[in-house]
This record gives structure tokens, sequence and C-alpha cells, in this order.
């Protein structure tokens, strides 16, 4: 340099520059210092934890959220290998697992979130976590460190437990349970629903809800979205909806709103159940309560009925008492009318016991022509006034069944009665039986009014009544048919009812299980016996009703018998004594000293070992008969007692007194 | 693979071009038929020689390389600092005279050119920001500060050497031939450290990845056979060098009187991370060197020189300043080819595939 002065201002220069260059280099040192605390408030500020290693995994930095989570502080772990600071075991086996941050380091990859970790903080506090690691690397590419972020996972296990929980309530429920958005799209399809609605949660979600709504119902989905849409809630709505196969069930409807997490409401959830059976339910309820209804109103009348008849005839016999045709006509009247009330209530009775199952069945070995001779002559007398043809049609080789003969014949004599009621007169009634195979089978067909195919399935339901009887005096309750039901079926057998259809008659067929042959059973067991004859005997009356007392003691007076009678127990044991009746008939529910008493007395004594003692009683059940047994009781009726019941009776006592065995109670 | 080998930068221009810069300014688009010719033939000529890495011979720096950037600017003038060369001679750079500070010409636009014709890799080299930072004066410019001037100075440089990386330069190379000149004018070593620290800063705003493809060239300025600062002590200048932040350095060496000692210094202060092409061409001799001398220079530099970190250049462009004729295009050819033969040959015996 030759000039001097132009050096001297070229180092000038140069030295001025310097003192730029100084604060230019400050300048950035200062801007990158902002960047790196920028960097670390960044991280700080982060509301997962962040780990950050050098590229021997020692740990370089900790923000807030890593140090609370590992229980170490920024001082104490800078430097520490990261496997000391951030401890992780698998949550199924509690082993040790591959740290994602040494990995990412290792491997130069990230490591994205993994599943199931649980970290182990410095005071041994075990939290899951989900975490993610990337390599740090310098401008060359060339891993520098790790950097690891992670977050408690607690809250989303215990959510994810939660709705785990949640999701299988839902899909276990019987209900349906399916989801909406507003505008009616399914979004969430369960079991229920696929059950109920036959259609997979693939075909239903995606689709529009009205895929189950009836076209005639489309109006009330709008309805229901539109109220969803305010926010109301329905509840228990009750309508119909269409499965898959067309099917319409009833179903109970209870929709909320859903909301998120805003607070919008986004759609809503229908829990829907099916109520058919219900609804089934609630009609045979109806049904019920109309046939009880339609019963008590029929039981009025049918009671009613006699009573008018029973009136006249007392009033005729008042008024022609002179007149003997007169007064037997009546008598025979009343008595028709006493008996057809009397056999109302009969069957009344016998429904009542069936149905609290304390009806029991006087089992003997017997032949169905016993069964079937005892049944038509009952019904008989009906028939051919009626003026119906009927034939009678039994099978050559006889039939033995092990049944109750009066129970049984009560069976047919039902039946028989319902086709003389309701065949119109002149008709025809046929009785067939044979045997097939193991059972007896028994029909009885008529040429009446028949029955519609739809009532056939209710036909022997309680108080069910088809159609009027063509005799309008006939009546009935209802409960005949019932009866027949209930009663086979105690004898192991079954009835069946058949008809074409209105005006082509019926078939009734009962099949009862039959004995081998008529030889495998004793002889002496079989039978119905005949009636008592009459002979002259003493006979004590006791009964508090003094009507009763006094007509069946004239009664047994009109058929030649030495009659007394005692209006309660104390009177009645007082008599017996003097008179030393031979049969004595008890009334049970007596004033002073009742019948059980009355007869105990009589039976400590002497004299009143060998007296027959017959029970009367309103009360027929199997413990009222052996309550009177105990007393000391021969035998037990029911009022009101008809003479040949009475006849029988003694006449069965007697000839088992003379055999030396115990007479039935 | 061989020993790394690349050119410096400047090749003579052509005959055509110099007639023309002659009586016409470098700047007038009538001038861009004989730029395109230039260059096209420079190139060609070039990958003849065998150069794995080539230049455009700067044929577009159509004034020099130090104020290529800047020539022309209207905030400057003409009368800047004087820098003086052995032979008496005198080059003057432009003054800054008001703000801001920006670049009139970005090396980065000859690459648009150059690549059209380039079949191998192509270098570009760009000025200092530490030779440009002396364009502004010792006078504060009323309204632009000096402190403004060296952040707009960084700004330009940055600007200029990433576009040149991002339009495909292999490699871009900073012209620091003010280093020695530094050295020559404060011996403390106070003013060469100021330099750094400047280009330093620059350098701090490119990635690793950058770096390793950005260069420094020193060299003691070559024009009209002769030099600035050729008789300051190397050593001086290289205990510093190394301190720069950047992954190449191209050392003039060939034509120093003892190489050793410049070996045994670059031995001493070369980092590991850092590759070394020593000059194995004296750019300024007219003799052309024969391949053998070429490769007897590399292996002579591979004793003091991890052969890994070892690459060989050209000490200087052959023709840094345009108008310097000194130097036929012809010498500057066959000294290249001697260049990459020789690092061929040694890249051989040294056992470098």
């Amino acid at each position: 340099m030759q000039n001097n002065e132009e050096e001297h201002q070229l180092r000038s220069v140069a030295f001025l520059n310097a003192r730029s260059i100084f604060l230019a280099r400050q300048r950035a040192e200062d801007s990158l210092r902002k960047q790196s605390e920028l960097l670390r408030i960044t991280l700080s500020s982060i509301g997962d934890g962040v780990i950050c290693t050098d590229e021997r995994g020692c740990v370089t930095f900790l923000n807030p959220v890593a140090e609370f989570l590992t229980g170490w502080s920024q001082a104490m772990a800078v430097g520490h290998p990261l496997t000391e600071v951030f401890k992780i075991v698998s949550e199924d086996s509690t082993e040790p697992t591959d740290n994602p941050a040494l990995r990412a380091l290792r491997e130069g990859t990230v490591v994205g979130l993994a599943n199931h970790t649980v970290l182990i903080s410095r005071d041994g506090t075990k939290r899951p976590i989900d975490d993610s690691a990337a390599p740090i690397r310098d401008d060359a590419g060339n891993p520098v460190g790790a950097v690891l972020v992670f977050r408690d996972a607690s809250d989303r296990k215990a959510s994810e437990v939660a709705l785990a929980h949640l999701a299988a309530i839902v899909e276990s429920s019987d209900d349906a349970i399916v989801s909406k958005s507003l505008d009616g799209i399914i979004r969430s399809w369960n079991s229920g629903a696929q059950r109920l609605f036959g259609y997979s949660p693939t075909e239903a979600i995606g689709n529009s809800i009205t895929l189950i709504i009836p076209l005639d119902r489309l109006d009330e989905e709008r309805e229901i979205l539109a109220r969803i849409s305010k926010g109301e809630r329905v509840e228990h709505f009750e309508t119909v909806r269409v499965a898959r196969d067309g099917r319409k069930i009833d179903i109970s409807l209870t929709i909320s709103p859903i909301r998120d997490s805003s607070g919008r409401i986004v759609g809503a959830s229908k829990v829907a159940r099916d109520i058919t059976d219900r609804r089934h339910a609630e009609a045979a309820r109806v049904e019920a309560d109309q046939r009880k209804d339609q019963f008590i109103a029929l039981l009025a009348h049918e009671l009613r009925n006699p009573l008018a008849p029973l009136r006249n005839g007392l009033q005729v016999i008042k008024l022609a008492g002179h007149d003997p045709n007169a007064v037997a006509q009546a008598g025979e009247m009343m008595d028709r009318q006493l008996e057809h009330m009397v056999r109302l209530i009969d069957d009344l009775l016998d429904i009542s016991r069936i149905t609290q199952n304390k009806m029991e069945l006087r089992r003997a070995a017997v032949l169905l022509t016993d069964v079937i001779s005892s049944a038509v002559e009952t019904v008989r007398p009906a028939i051919e006034k009626a003026g119906h043809q009927f034939t009678v049609s039994l099978p050559k080789e006889e039939i033995v069944l092990d049944a109750d003969l009066t129970r049984l014949a009560q069976v047919f004599g039902n039946l028989l009665t319902n086709s003389t009621k309701f065949t119109s007169s002149g008709g025809q009634i046929w009785l067939t039986a044979e045997r097939q195979g193991n059972e007896a089978v028994v029909s009885v067909k008529d040429t009446g009014i028949g029955i519609p195919t739809e009532s056939l399935p209710n036909i022997f339901d309680m108080f069910s009544q088809v159609g009027r009887s063509v005799d309008p005096s006939a009546g009935g309750l209802g409960i005949g048919l019932a009866l027949v039901k209930a009663l086979v079926e105690m004898h192991g057998g079954t009835v069946r009812a058949e008809s074409e259809g209105p005006g082509k008659g019926t078939i009734f067929t009962v099949r009862i299980p039959a004995l081998a042959t008529a030889t495998d059973t004793p002889e002496a067991s079989v039978g119905g016996g005949t009636p008592a004859t009459g002979t002259r005997q003493r006979v004590l009356v006791a009964d508090d009703s003094q009507d009763s007392a006094i007509s069946m003691g004239m009664l047994l007076k009109l058929l030649g018998n030495d009659v007394r009678v005692a209006h309660d127990g104390a009177e009645a044991v007082a008599i017996a004594e003097t008179f030393r009746p031979e049969v004595i008939l008890m009334d049970l529910g007596m004033p002073e000293l009742n019948g059980y008493e009355a007869t105990q007395r009589i039976r400590q004594e002497s004299w009143g070992k060998g007296i027959i003692i017959i029970a009367l009683s309103g009360w027929g059940q199997d413990r009222d008969r052996v309550r009177s047994r105990d007393a000391g009781c021969d035998g037990h009726l029911v009022k009101p007692v008809t003479l040949p019941d009475l006849e029988n009776l003694l006449k069965e006592l007697k000839a088992a007194r003379q055999a030396g065995t115990p007479a039935k109670p | 693979m061989t020993i790394p080998t690349e050119p410096i930068g400047s090749i003579p221009r052509t005959p055509r071009l110099l007639e023309a810069l002659a009586v016409t300014d470098g700047a007038d688009p009538a001038l861009d038929p004989l730029y395109d010719e230039a260059v096209r033939d420079t190139i060609e000529q070039f990958e003849a020689t065998g150069s794995p890495v080539i230049t455009d011979g700067e044929q577009r720096k159509y004034h020099n390389f130090w104020t290529y950037c800047v020539h022309g600017l209207a905030n400057t003038d003409r009368d800047g600092f004087k820098i003086p060369f052995s032979d008496g001679h005198i080059r003057r750079m432009p003054r800054l005279t008001s703000g801001p500070f920006r670049y009139k010409t970005y090396a980065d636009s000859y690459l648009d050119l150059a690549l059209k014709y380039a079949r191998r890799p192509v270098k570009q080299a760009v000025i200092s920001p530490s030779a440009l930072s002396l364009m502004y004066p010792v006078a504060e410019i009323p309204g632009y500060s000096r402190q403004r001037f060296i952040e707009d100075l960084i700004n330009e440089h940055v600007t200029e050497v990433r576009n040149c990386l991002q339009k495909g330069a292999c490699k871009v190379q900073i012209d620091f031939t003010e280093g020695r000149l530094a050295v020559k004018l404060d011996p403390t070593g106070e003013l060469l450290a100021n330099f750094i620290d400047l280009n330093n800063l620059a350098l701090s705003r490119f990635t690793r990845e950058e770096r390793t493809h950005i260069g420094i060239h020193t060299c003691p300025g070559s024009d009209r056979d002769s030099t600035h600062s050729g008789g300051v002590d190397y050593g001086e200048l290289l205990r510093c060098l190394f301190e720069l932040n950047v992954g190449n350095f191209y050392v003039a060496l060939a034509a120093e009187r003892d190489r050793p000692a410049v070996l045994e210094i670059i031995r001493q202060y070369l980092k590991p991370n850092q590759r070394i092409f020593i000059g194995v061409i004296d750019s300024i001799d007219p003799r052309i060197e024969t391949p053998e001398i070429v490769r007897d220079r590399v292996i002579e530099a591979a004793r003091y020189i991890p052969v890994e970190q070892l690459g060989t250049c050209d000490d200087c462009g052959f023709s840094p300043f345009c108008d310097d004729t000194t130097t036929s295009r012809e010498t500057a050819f066959e000294k290249i080819r001697a260049r990459v033969v020789g690092t061929e040959l040694a890249s051989q015996i040294l056992g470098v595939k």
C-alpha cells in the first residue's frame, strides 16, 4: 500500500465495520436466544409432558407436565438416562417396555402412540399414558437427540371403560336402542334393534329412520324431531313401527336429544320396546273383564229365571190347595226350576274347585257304558222334550276306565246338554264310543247351529258362548264346556271341537286313556248301585232352619218314616236320647251346640254308637267332609239334599255296616 | 472417484467478447449473443479438459470478481478504496453514497445460461460480504447507518448464495481474497478477525447441509500476473481461516515459496469436517504445469492432509478482472487439464478410487 492515508482509511472502515458486525452478531445471537427461549416456553406450555434427550439418551429438558408426571424436577433429571426418569411398564404384564424415545433415537424414526403403557413416577405412582417420540436431527439430518411427548391417559382410559360398559349395556339390551341425526339418518343400531326390526347394523346405519316407520305415520316422526330439536324429551310414546318382513310391531318409544360437547342438539336417541305381548295381554284382560261382566249379568239372569216360576208355583199352591192336580203340576214345575238352579250352582262350585286346584277325582275302574248310561239317563228327558233324534253307538267289547264315574258322566252329560240346547227342535244327536288303541274315544255329534271357525280356539274358554241357544229358556253360564275340558284333562284325556261352520253342526271328541281289558279289573268295584227301597225308620232331623227342618221332616214322614225334628244341637242330643233314632240328619251350623259337637256327644253315649248320622251342610269341600267324619258322622250331604241322594246314601251306609266296612264320607 | 478437483472460476473472456466490451457497456442487452457464445464455448472447452466440476469462466462478470454485483449501482461512486498490486497497478472499489445497499446483479443470474449448456456440475463463485463491506466510507452516510448497511449486506449475500444453491450450483465459492490483504493491512490480525466474524455471521444463516456445498477461496490476489498481498505470511491468515463456519476451503498454494510450511499450518488448523482444496496450478505463471508436477504437489499435500479431506484446485481464477488478458484461454484450459490429469495420477498413487 503506497498511500498510507488510503491504507489508514481502509483500516478505519474495517474497524468501524467491526462495531456494526459485533452488533449484528449480538442481534443474531439475541434472536437465537429468543428463539430458544420461545421454544423452551412453548414446550413448557404444552399440556402434554415433554422430555428431550441428547444423542446418548440422557435427559436435557423436562417441561412442567413431565416433571409432575415423572416426579423428577428439571434440575434433578438433566443428565440422567431417560430410562431412570421415564420408567414405563406394560399395563398387562408389568414388564418394562421398550422406551419410545430410545427407539426413536436408535431407529431414527418417529415412534407412534403406544397403548397399554404405564408410567411409574419417582414416588411409585402409576399412571396409564399415551406416548410418542421422534428423533431430533441436526441440519445434516443426523440424530442428535430425541423428543418424547406423553400424556396422562387415566381419564381417557376411565372414559373408555365407561364407554365400553355403556356400549355393552346398549348392545345387550333387549330393547332396541337407536341413535339418529336431526335429519333422521340412523347413526347407531344395537342388537336389540336388529332383533326387533330385522335389519342388521350395516343395513340400517346411514339409512333414514323412515326405514321402520309406516307411511301413515311419517308425520309423527316429523313432530318427534321437531320436539327433540327444541330439547324436549318424548317418553313412553306408544306407536307402531314396521319390521323388515313388513310385520307391524306395537312399540313404546322414549326419545331423548343427543347433545355435543358444546350442548348443541345434534341428534336423538330412541329406546324402543316391543309391547305386542303387553297389548295382547291388555286385550285379553279387557276381553276377560267383558266376559266376566257378561257372566255376572248372565248369572243374575239365570238365577233370577227360576225364581219367577217358583214364586208362581207357591202362589198356585196357596190359591189352588184344594186342587190336587194343580198342586202336583205346580210342584213338578217348581222341582224342575229348583233342579235347574242346583245344577247351575253345582257347575259354579265345580269350576271354583277346579280353578283352585281343589277338585279331587274319586277314581275307580268303571265301565265306559256305565258312564255313558249315567250321562244319557240325565239328559235323555231334555233330548226327548226337544224332539231330537238321538243315537247311541257303543262298542261290543267293554271299555274300562280309571275314572270318577260321576265326573265323567258329567262330561258327557254336559256335551249332550250342549248339543240339545244348540240344535233346533227335531235335530239329530249321535253319541259314539269306541276303543282306539289305548284310548276310549267318545264323540258327540249334532246337527246344531255349529261354531264359526274363528271361535273354535276359544270354545272351551270360561264364560265362552258362541251363539244364543236355540231355546232361549235353556240359558246357561258358558262354563259347561270349560268344565268338560278341565274334567277331561284331569282324567289325562283331551277334548276337541270341530265344526264346518255356522249351521253345519258340531262334533266334540273326547279321548280318555283306557285300561287294557275289562277282565283286568275287579268286578266288585264296577257299577253304580241300585236305588234304595223305602222301609220305615226312626229319623231325627236337626236343623236350625225351621223351614228346612220341617219340610225335610214332612218329606220323610210322607215316605213312611217316624220323624222327630230338633232346631239346635242340644235339642238334637236330648231328643236322640229318648227317641233313639236309627238315622240322624245333622245340620252342622247350628247355634248352642253345633252339629259336630252334637254328633260327638251322641257318639259318646252307648245308645248313640249305632246310629247312622249324616251331616247336612252348605259346605261340601273335602276338608268339610273330613271334619264331619272326624266328628263321628257316617256320611256328608251338601244342601239342598234331594231325596234320591239321601236314599242312595242310606242304602250305601247300611250295606257298608252289614259288610263291616266304613262308608265313604 | 478420484480426489476431488475444482476450478476457482474465471477463464479469460473470448476475444470477440473482449472487443465488444471495450466499446460497449457490459450490461447492454446487445451483448447477450456474445455472452451466450462465450459461455457455451467456455463450458464446451471446460468439459473437454475432463474437469469433473466446471464454471462458466465468469464470462458474464464483465468487470471483475469483486464488484460484479454492485457495478453500475446508482448509489455508488467510483472513488472508493484503491487496491494496489505488486506490479504497481491499482484497482479501485466503488463507494457507497447512500442507502439502501442492494446488489444490482446476483451471481445466480449467470447460472441460468451456464446450466443451459453444462453437462457437468457447475460451480458458482460469489464475492464475500467482507470484501463488499469496504464500500461503506469512513464517514457515516446520512440516513443510512453502518449498522443497517451491514445487515443489508448480509441479507444480500445470503440471498445470492441461497439462490445459487437452489438453482442447482453444485458448489458456491465465496471469494475471500481480502483475507490475506487484511493481514497485510493489520498484522495484529484484528482486521482479519473482523472479516471472519462478518462472513461467519452470514454463514450462520445457512444450514449445516447447505454449508457442505459452500466454500471459501483465498489467494494473494491475482491480476495482470501480479498480487496485492503475495508477500504476506500465509500462516497468519490460515490460523484464522479455518474458523470460518464452512465445509470447503480453496487455498492458493502452487505459487507459494514454502509449500510444506503452509501445508504444516493447514494440518494444524484444519478441522475434521472441513475439506481443503489446495492450489496445484499457478494461475499467474504462464508456464503450463505438467500432470506430473500436479501429481507431485498432491502427493506432497497428502503428507500433511488426510486424503479424505483433500482436494485440488487452481490457485486463482485465470482472469479475475475482465480486462486481464495476460493469460490466454488456451493456457488456462491446458493448465486445468493438467490439474485434472495430475490429480487423477495422484489419486491412483494414493489409492483413492
